[in-house]
C-alpha cells in the first residue's frame, strides 16, 4: 500500500478511534485496538472511492440518491469480509479507478464527493448515532479528496 | 516538582482511579492489574493471549503492550491450550491502602485533623451503609423541592449533580456511579418537563421514591423503566443521548487539551482529571441504556438500539478507565519512556509500520497521553 493510502486510512481509522463500537455489531462485547480501527478505515475509504469512481463514470446526479446509499452499504458489507492483504490490493486498485475518473471529470469532483459523503453518512448512520456518522464521512470524504489530488499531481 | 508535589499528585491518580466507578470495582481491576504485572517477563510478551483465574472472557494483548483487546469468546485459530492463565495474588495492597499511606504522609503539611477526615471518609464510602445513605439525601431532598415546583427541583438536581461530579467525588464522599445517577435524573428531569405530550404528573414524583431499592443506581434505573413505562421512552433516549454528546465533547476536549505553560506532571493530572469526567458521562450514558433495556414493552427497533448503544458507549468507557490505570502506572514517566523506546528500536530496524502502531494504539485507541504529545513522543523528546 501507497503511503499515501495508508495516512488516509490512519487519519480515517483515528478519527473512528473510540467511537468504533458504532459501527460494530451491537450486543458484540469485544474491545477493539487499533488494527480493527484501521481495518475499519481502509473499509470506510473503499466504499467512498468505489462509490465516488461509479457515480462519477455514471453522470453525477443521474444515479445518486437512494441507489448509491445500497451501493455503498453493499461495498462496506463486501469489504469487511475480506482480508487485510485483499482489502490493502482492493484499495489501491479502487484508488487509481477512482483517480482516472477525477482526471478525466475534475468539474464533477465537489458535486459528486459531496452526494457520496452525504450517502456514506446515510449508511453509517442506520447504526451509528447520526452526529457520529456525519463527522466520520465528511473525514472520509476529505481523506479521499487529499488522496485523489495527490495522485492528480503525481 | 519537589517530592511533597509528586505524592500529591500521586493520590490523585490513585483517587481518581478509586471512585471513578466505585471502590469495589476499582479494587479489582488494580488486583487483577498487580496479578499481570506479577507475572515472569517472558508471559507478557505482546501478542500472547490471557483469563484472569477465575474470570470469564480473555484478553489478547496488544501487539505494542500496555493494554489489551477484550474477547467474550476465544476466536478460531486460537489454540485454548495457549491461554496464559493469571492467578490471583493475595495480599497485593489495596489502592485503598496506598492512598492511606500517602495521606499519612503528607499529615505534617495537610494536618493530622483533615487528614484522619478525608480517611473517615473514604472508610464511609466503602462501608455497607454508604449507598442507602446517599439514596436518601438525593430521595429526602426531591421530595422537599417537588412542593415549590419545577424551578426549585431544576435547581437541587443541578446544584447535586455539580457537587457530586467534582468536589464530592475528589473528596471520597460519593462514588462515580452515583455522580452518574444523578446526571441521569437531571438530564430527564429536563426533558420530562418540556416534553410534549406533557409527563404523566404522578410520574416526576416516583424519581425520588426510595422505596424497595438499596442505591441511588437502583433508584434512577427504576424510574427510567417508569419513564418507559408511562409512554415517556423518548424523553428518556433523549435525556441519554444529550449526555453522551456530553461525553464526547468532553472527551474531544480532553484529548486535544494544550500543555500551555504547565509543568507535564499537573498538564498529564488536568488530562486525566478530564478523562474521568468523560467517563463519568459514558457510565451514566451505559446505565441509562441498560436501565431502558428492562423494559419489556420495548419494540424489536427500540431494543436493537439501546443494545447498540450499550455496546458503543462501552468502548469509550473502558478506554477511559484503562488510561486512568496506566495514569498510576505511569507516574514515574517510565511508560512513556518505555512507548519512546519501542518506537526508536522499531524505526531502528526499519520499521516504520510498528513505529506508527505504537504511537496510534497510545494516542488514538487507549489515549493514554493527550494528543498534544504525539509528536514529542515521535520525535523523541
Amino acid at each position: 500500500m501507497t503511503s499515501e493510502l495508508e495516512e488516509a486510512r490512519r487519519a480515517i481509522a483515528s478519527e473512528i478511534g473510540p467511537d468504533i463500537g458504532e459501527f460494530t455489531p451491537a450486543g458484540e462485547k469485544h474491545l477493539f485496538g487499533w488494527d480493527d480501527m484501521l481495518a475499519l478505515g481502509g473499509v470506510f475509504l473503499m466504499a467512498f472511492l468505489a462509490a465516488f469512481a461509479k457515480s462519477a463514470g455514471e453522470e453525477a446526479g443521474k444515479k445518486l440518491g437512494a441507489a448509491l446509499v445500497d451501493y455503498i452499504a453493499e461495498q462496506i458489507k463486501a469489504w469487511r469480509s475480506k482480508s487485510p492483504q485483499e482489502q490493502s490490493a482492493a484499495l489501491e486498485n479502487v484508488t487509481s479507478a477512482a483517480a482516472k475518473m477525477a482526471a478525466a471529470k475534475p468539474e464533477l469532483m465537489a458535486a459528486v464527493s459531496a452526494a457520496v459523503e452525504s450517502a456514506l453518512a446515510s449508511v453509517l448512520g442506520k447504526d451509528a448515532e447520526s452526529d457520529i456518522a456525519d463527522r466520520i464521512s465528511a473525514k472520509v470524504r476529505q481523506q479521499a479528496l487529499k488522496l485523489l489530488s495527490l495522485q492528480a499531481a503525481a | 516538582m519537589d517530592a511533597l508535589e509528586r505524592k500529591a499528585l500521586a493520590y490523585a491518580a490513585l483517587q481518581r482511579l478509586w471512585v471513578t466507578l466505585d471502590p469495589a470495582s476499582a479494587e479489582i481491576r488494580w488486583q487483577q492489574e498487580f496479578a499481570f504485572m506479577n507475572l515472569p517477563a517472558e508471559l507478557k510478551a505482546p501478542g500472547h493471549w490471557y483469563q484472569h483465574q477465575g474470570d470469564s472472557g480473555y484478553i489478547e494483548y496488544y501487539p505494542s503492550g500496555d493494554a489489551g483487546e477484550f474477547h467474550a469468546e476465544l476466536p478460531a485459530g486460537i489454540d485454548a491450550a495457549s491461554i496464559i492463565i493469571i492467578p490471583q495474588v493475595p495480599g497485593f495492597p489495596s489502592i485503598y491502602e496506598d492512598m492511606k499511606g500517602l495521606l499519612l504522609d503528607s499529615a505534617a503539611v495537610q494536618g493530622d485533623v483533615n487528614v484522619q477526615r478525608i480517611i473517615a471518609d473514604m472508610d464511609e464510602l466503602r462501608s455497607p451503609t454508604h449507598a442507602s445513605r446517599i439514596k436518601s439525601i438525593i430521595a429526602a431532598d426531591g421530595f422537599g423541592a417537588l412542593a415549590s415546583g419545577k424551578q426549585a427541583i431544576a435547581d437541587d438536581l443541578a446544584k447535586k449533580l455539580q457537587a457530586f461530579s467534582t468536589v464530592e467525588l475528589q473528596r471520597n464522599k460519593v462514588t462515580g456511579f452515583e455522580a452518574a445517577a444523578v446526571m441521569l435524573l437531571y438530564s430527564l428531569y429536563r426533558q420530562l418537563v418540556t416534553a410534549t405530550p406533557a409527563a404523566p404528573a404522578n410520574l416526576i414524583p416516583k424519581m425520588f421514591d426510595p422505596s424497595g431499592v438499596s442505591s441511588l443506581q437502583e433508584m434512577t434505573a427504576r424510574f427510567i423503566h417508569d419513564c418507559c413505562a408511562a409512554g415517556m421512552g423518548n424523553a428518556a433516549s433523549q435525556a441519554i443521548d444529550d449526555i453522551r454528546l456530553g461525553g464526547d465533547a468532553t472527551l474531544a476536549a480532553s484529548r486535544s487539551m494544550l500543555p500551555g505553560n504547565l509543568d507535564p506532571g499537573v498538564y498529564l493530572d488536568s488530562y486525566y482529571a478530564g478523562l474521568q469526567q468523560a467517563a463519568l458521562r459514558f457510565l451514566a450514558v451505559r446505565w441509562g441504556w441498560q436501565s431502558v433495556l428492562v423494559f419489556a414493552g420495548l419494540s424489536d427497533d427500540d431494543r436493537q438500539r439501546a443494545e447498540k448503544r450499550v455496546n458503543a458507549v462501552e468502548e469509550k468507557l473502558v478506554r477511559c478507565e484503562t488510561a486512568l490505570m496506566y495514569a498510576v502506572k505511569d507516574l514515574d514517566g517510565s511508560r512513556y519512556r518505555q512507548q519512546q523506546q519501542a518506537i526508536r528500536d522499531a524505526r531502528a530496524a526499519g520499521d516504520e509500520e510498528k513505529a506508527d502502531a505504537v504511537l496510534s494504539n497510545v494516542f488514538d485507541s487507549v489515549f493514554f497521553y493527550p494528543e498534544a504529545l504525539k509528536d514529542v513522543m515521535s520525535k523523541g523528546a
